[in-house]
């Protein structure tokens, strides 16, 4: 799958999350995968800038833990990503998350 | 919970719906059962299997026609269904094969990008059933806290899991596979 550019990316993955259909989502999940494959070989500051632009309060949940969750090796353990995981986790709070579900996701991004 | 036994497929709480994450269950002796990952994401669903040594598989579910199989559907929210499902379909196109199949096992996870098993296997004793492969992917959706392996019951030696796993190590041709 040829990646897809940054802005392209935002868009798609904004678009889908504001859709009520969540058909929407999963071939937005295999574009934002095979973007991170890609990138994170040839040009790991555009993962980071993916972790710097992407606003959380714009997204489904899934987007953001997926996107985390495929970020977990060492070499991706950048600040760009620590900044984002905070910020996914403070807008889980104010959607009113259950405090349960998000101790669970952070015990589970965080290494 | 599985309602009928000897049913070719066990259709479930959820199992029909467009969103679904399901353990996969499949008799494959007396005794003896097969695991895997169902997964449906508003398109045609798969189940992702850990089948043997180097072999994981992608199926359609059409392709278990003749085997005995039933689905134990995951109580996920939306989101948690989909991050599951997006990493299914990363696996199944990025691991077929490369697992090793071992019965000591070591916790480990997935990297959804490059499919590497994070941490690496210590040594060649070390690899994958189908089951653990099932829970090293719950494990890699940080899910794995829906599973309470502490409480996994001790395996009893000379039970029948104990037997099948010394007549598998007896007609390996791998390294020699120790517990």
């Amino acid at each position: 799958m040829v990646p897809t550019s940054l802005d392209a990316l935002l868009e798609m993955l904004y678009a889908a999350s504001s859709h009520s259909d969540r058909s929407h989502i999963a071939p937005v999940l295999d574009r934002l995968l095979a973007y991170l494959d890609h990138w994170r070989t040839f040009s790991p500051g555009r993962v980071d800038a993916l972790f710097e632009r992407l606003d959380p309060s714009r997204l489904v949940r899934a987007v953001g833990q997926t996107l985390l969750a495929s970020t977990r090796l060492a070499c991706d353990r950048s600040v760009a990503r620590h900044r984002f995981l905070s910020r996914f986790l403070d807008d889980l709070r104010i959607r009113g998350t259950p405090e349960a579900t998000i101790t669970h996701l952070q015990e589970g991004l965080e290494t | 919970m599985i309602t009928e036994h000897r049913a070719r497929a066990v259709w479930i709480r959820g199992a029909d719906a467009k969103l679904v994450v399901a353990i996969y269950v499949a008799r494959t002796g007396r005794a003896q059962f097969h695991a895997g990952l169902y997964h449906r994401d508003h398109g045609a669903a798969s189940i992702l299997h850990f089948a043997w040594d180097r072999e994981l598989c992608n199926d359609d579910p059409g392709e278990s026609e003749g085997r005995d199989y039933g689905l134990i559907a995951l109580s996920l929210d939306e989101d948690d269904a989909q991050t599951l499902c997006a990493l299914c379909r990363q696996v199944a196109r990025r691991h077929s094969v490369t697992s090793r199949f071992r019965f000591v096992e070591w916790r480990p996870r997935f990297d959804l990008v490059t499919a590497e098993i994070i941490p690496p296997a210590i040594d060649e004793r070390h690899g994958l059933t189908c089951a653990t492969f099932v829970l090293t992917m719950l494990r890699s959706a940080a899910l794995g806290k829906l599973l309470a392996l502490d409480q996994w019951p001790v395996p009893t030696p000379d039970d029948t899991d104990d037997r099948w796993q010394s007549r598998w190590r007896g007609c390996s041709t791998e390294p020699a596979i120790v517990r």
